[in-house]
């Protein structure tokens, strides 16, 4: 199991990609919240899986991800973590 | 005197399509590329106070009143600011006769929104004034602003405030050629993907024997109607999949509409449009930051919103992974050398003719970001978008706070009153269906 360290950068790095998508800063404490309460409609969150899937090979548009997955940059994060 | 550098905004490729579109609906409409925006004020408005406010906001921002014109030397189309503002007044209409105020938008406003913008500037406001709700439309033109900047245009005006608004980046981009003709390419292979041996299903447009209006169909979804839609959405399509899911359903509506119609066809193709706003640019309010995503669906599947929704969502993010909207942006600068009216031809090669089946579009909810206009409490706002011809017909979703509306736009005559209330009522219904994914009755009638 790879150390809660790396969960936590690749929440950092989603925190970074998402703040030139929705062209805000994304605050400390919230990778913990809800994508829609940081402002992310359709387009926003497919940009976002664009990303992902660029950066880490990963297509979660057919990982089986439910809505719980994306309650959160952390949880997204760690849904990332858990397939690579 | 200014320079005049400082009065030249150069336009964009985008700008440059809104020029041809303009020139398109003019055609047809007998009115440019306008529409309105309405707001439902909660209480009395002086028409006075309103009137002052517009004119020192003209003041403020000659752009208003300024035209579009060509540099001879490089072709490049720019606005040109007025070197005097000494006759421009920003046309009030107080209409005390507009009084059947119910919650959505009165009908008096659909005439004035079909009404052409005489001279300068580039808005007109209509206000039907009452005690108890008052209404207050701005009648905008397409070639100076989009629709998330005349939301913004709106609440800077409402709250009186005095930044000046900027126009973003307004230079030349005469450069980066081979970048921009390889946006070209893309955008070419992408159109040709769209195509068939036969032109995308559409809805006829009426005869041109006289200008033609739009008509607009209205519904209005409270908060818990909002939350069971953001839930249906999250249940069929997936979380914050919201715009593919309310353009499953208008297809699934369209193509029972194209059905009882007799109107034959293999596909539908949907131009949807996009804010395309920088994070830089979030807060431009003039000309046009948006660019366009097209989404085709096949006759054989549209009975069905779950297969429509699965094809929405997955073309949505295929044309975000080959950055469709961005290639578009891009291609357009070359197409600017183009005359307007030549290029409102090309754009409609690539379909046979038309731009679409019908257009549609999900404008944000974070444009108008305050509860009042002059200190008067807004009930809601509403979009009334005029189409370009063809297709003539629209289908359109804005959000303000924790509302959303719908507004069906079509020509006179593409429709009957009731088929467009059919399929209104036929669209909100299929949103509020609880439980998440359904298998659609091919031969269901709209009622």
């Amino acid at each position: 199991m790879m150390p809660a360290q790396s969960i936590h950068d690749l929440s950092k790095r989603l925190s970074h990609e998402l703040e030139t998508i929705i062209g805000r800063p994304v605050a400390d404490g919230d990778e913990k919240r809800p994508l829609h309460e940081l402002g992310v409609d359709s387009l926003g969150l497919v940009e976002l899986l664009v990303v992902i899937e660029k950066e880490f090979g990963l297509s979660l548009m057919e990982a089986g991800l439910s809505a719980d997955h994306f309650r959160s940059l952390e949880r997204l994060a760690t849904a990332i973590h858990d397939r690579l | 005197m200014a320079s005049d550098a400082q009065q030249k905004h150069y336009l964009s490729g985008i700008d440059w399509f809104v020029q041809a579109l303009n020139r398109r609906t003019r055609a047809v409409t007998g009115c440019g590329n306008t529409s309105q925006i309405a707001i439902a004020l909660a209480g009395k408005i002086n028409p006075a106070d309103v009137r002052e406010r517009l004119n020192r906001f003209l003041e403020a921002h000659p752009i208003l009143a300024g035209r579009c014109r060509r540099n001879p030397l490089n072709l490049a189309p720019y606005w040109q600011l007025p070197r005097t503002m000494q006759s421009a007044v920003i046309s009030l209409d107080v209409r005390p006769d507009i009084s059947d105020f119910g919650a959505l938008p009165p009908p008096g406003l659909a005439g004035e929104v079909n009404l052409p913008l005489i001279g300068l500037p580039r808005i007109a406001f209509t206000l039907a004034p009452g005690e108890n709700r008052s209404w207050l439309a701005m009648r905008f033109d397409h070639q100076l602003l989009d629709a998330g900047g005349a939301e913004r245009l709106l609440q800077h005006i409402g709250c009186n405030s005095d930044t000046y608004l900027s126009t973003g980046d307004r230079r030349v981009h005469l450069d980066q050629w081979m970048a921009k003709f390889r946006s070209g390419q893309k955008v070419n292979r992408t159109l040709l993907a769209l195509r068939d041996t036969q032109p995308p299903a559409a809805l006829p447009c009426p005869d041109r024997d006289r200008p033609i209006p739009s008509l607009f169909v209205f519904r209005s979804f409270d908060p818990q109607q909002c939350h069971t839609i953001t839930t249906n959405a999250e249940q069929s399509v997936g979380y914050l999949m919201l715009l593919p899911f309310l353009l499953g359903v208008s297809v699934n509506a369209f193509h029972e509409v194209c059905r009882q119609r007799g109107v034959a066809g293999r596909h539908y193709v949907v131009p949807v449009t996009m804010n395309a706003r920088r994070p830089a640019d979030l807060n431009t309010v003039f000309f046009n930051h948006l660019s366009f995503n097209f989404y085709r669906f096949e006759a054989t599947a549209a009975a069905d919103r779950s297969l429509l929704w699965q094809q929405a969502a997955t073309q949505m993010y295929r044309q975000a992974a080959d950055r469709i909207g961005h290639h578009i942006q891009q291609a357009g600068y070359p197409m600017r050398i183009l005359p307007a009216a030549w290029l409102g031809r090309l754009m409609g090669l690539p379909l046979a003719g038309t731009l679409g089946s019908f257009s549609f579009a999900l404008v944000g909810g974070k444009e108008y970001a305050a509860d009042t206009f002059m200190e008067t409490p807004i009930e809601n706002i509403y979009h009334m978008p005029r189409v370009p011809s063809p297709p003539g017909i629209g289908i359109y979703f804005n959000r303000y706070h924790d509302r959303l509306n719908m507004v069906l736009s079509y020509l006179e005559g593409m429709l009957t009153p009731a088929d467009a209330e059919s399929m209104v009522d036929a669209i909100k219904q299929r949103l509020l269906e609880q439980g998440g994914r359904h298998a659609s009755t091919p031969d269901q009638t709209v009622s």
